[in-house]
């Protein structure tokens, strides 16, 4: 009963395939490729665009291009350049995006690094480091910056971040950030032109150590 | 509020875990997703665990998170319900003596391969047996108790009684919080936690 599951099979599209999931090695995506149903692999490699219809779990995930998730993606790393669309949860170790994703639930995470290109969004982000940049390009609108309603974590550092509540231990809103509330427990810094509606400082770190 | 819940906050207040354990810990399942009970608050959304269940798995994780790796004891959380194990390999790996396994076999002639609850039961015998506290014919008795009532106790933690009353014996399988009254004729041999065993068995076996 116990032991690795054999994998054997890799799944290989070049230019405009479709497959099916199942329990395979390597995925290999390079052109327009749509995946069945659920996958669980090693390596999934996305160079242009991919589907995948239903939940997908894999150590090692890259993507450049675009890939759009059905259910949810769970891997230990997961690099996206390009545009991440996850209809579940999404949860990584390491999630390193440069680009712009949207996580219909949770966003889970170690290590959260977001360079911003374009909007994005997720309904809750929770982890030890969230880290939001923003590269600086003209025309870069405060209306397209991450959205979200809850960030919990304990060190979070945002910049151009829209969202309900961020709740941490060490806390910095950078420039271009909203947020309604803050709840922080060791440090907190705001940029001079982010507007945070409401701060407190939680008891938690004071007297636990 | 409700009294049975415990908030996000609070309960990393108590235990003094962080925001990157919590969720690492569900990220690897160690903390099952029902437990997560989203609720509008006037500061928006917050999150609440069921108090009680939530505090003794935290307990439970900090005391294991040394020895063990986290997908260990995310196993320890969850025994697979298809996982069964043969009989005779309790023997060869010294979980049970070759004696008890005979016992077992003699009350369930049929089965021959294991699910977890039966190897628990063999698995108590055995301690019990070896403990000296009950004699084949009660010991018997137990691993019947045990096995025709697993299905009663699957998700609930139980102290298995055994007791004496003029030369007879009797065993129950109670909830732990139970408190038990007796006529001063009986006597209670032993009460013991069954969840006990459960993780030595988890650990011996899977």
């Amino acid at each position: 009963m116990n032991g690795q599951v054999q994998r054997k099979s890799n799944i290989v599209i070049h230019g405009t395939g479709s497959s099916h999931g199942g329990v395979v090695d390597v995925v290999r995506v390079h052109g327009v490729g749509t995946v069945g149903d659920d996958l669980d692999c090693r390596e999934m490699h996305v160079h242009g665009q991919a589907r995948f219809n239903g939940a997908v779990k894999a150590e090692v995930g890259k993507v450049h291009g675009t890939c759009d998730v059905d259910g949810s993606i769970q891997a230990e790393e997961l690099v996206v350049n390009g545009q991440l669309t996850v209809h579940g949860d999404c949860s990584a170790e390491t999630f390193r995006v440069r680009g712009a994703f949207r996580i219909d639930g949770l966003l889970n995470g170690d290590r959260i690094e977001l360079t911003q290109f374009g909007p994005s969004f997720a309904k809750e982000i929770g982890g030890e480091s969230i880290t939001v940049r923003h590269e600086k390009v003209f025309f870069f609108s405060k209306h397209k910056s991450l959205h979200a309603d809850v960030i919990e974590g304990d060190d979070i550092s945002l910049e151009y971040t829209k969202a309900k509540v961020v709740r941490g231990n060490r806390i910095e809103i950078g420039r271009g950030c909203e947020v309604q509330l803050v709840e922080y427990s060791e440090s907190f810094k705001q940029a001079k032109d982010a507007v945070v509606v409401e701060q407190r400082r939680s008891t938690k770190g004071g007297g636990q150590g | 509020m409700d009294s049975d819940l415990i908030s996000k906050k609070e309960l990393l207040e108590l235990t003094g875990i962080s925001y990157g354990q919590l969720y690492r810990w569900k990220r690897k399942n160690l903390l099952p997703e029902e437990w997560f009970i989203r609720k509008s608050t006037f500061t928006g959304q917050e999150t609440f665990f069921p108090r009680d269940k939530m505090l003794a798995r935290i307990e439970r994780i900090m005391r294991m998170k040394d020895d063990l790796s986290l997908d260990e004891i995310a196993d320890q959380f969850s025994p697979n319900p298809h996982w069964r194990i043969p009989g005779t390999e309790l023997v060869t790996r010294n979980i049970v003596t070759e004696k008890v396994w005979e016992l077992y076999q003699q009350c369930f002639p049929r089965s021959t391969s294991l699910a977890f609850p039966e190897v628990l039961a063999v698995y108590v015998l055995d301690q019990l047996l070896r403990s000296g506290d009950v004699n084949l014919q009660e010991g018997e008795m137990v691993v019947r108790t045990m096995v025709e009532n697993a299905a009663d106790f699957a998700h609930k933690a139980a102290d298995l009684v055994v007791g004496r009353k003029l030369g007879i014996a009797w065993c129950a399988l109670v909830s732990t919080d139970a408190k038990l009254a007796f006529d001063n004729e009986t006597k209670v041999i032993l009460r013991l936690g069954v969840s006990k065993y459960v993780e030595e068995l988890k650990l011996k076996v899977l």
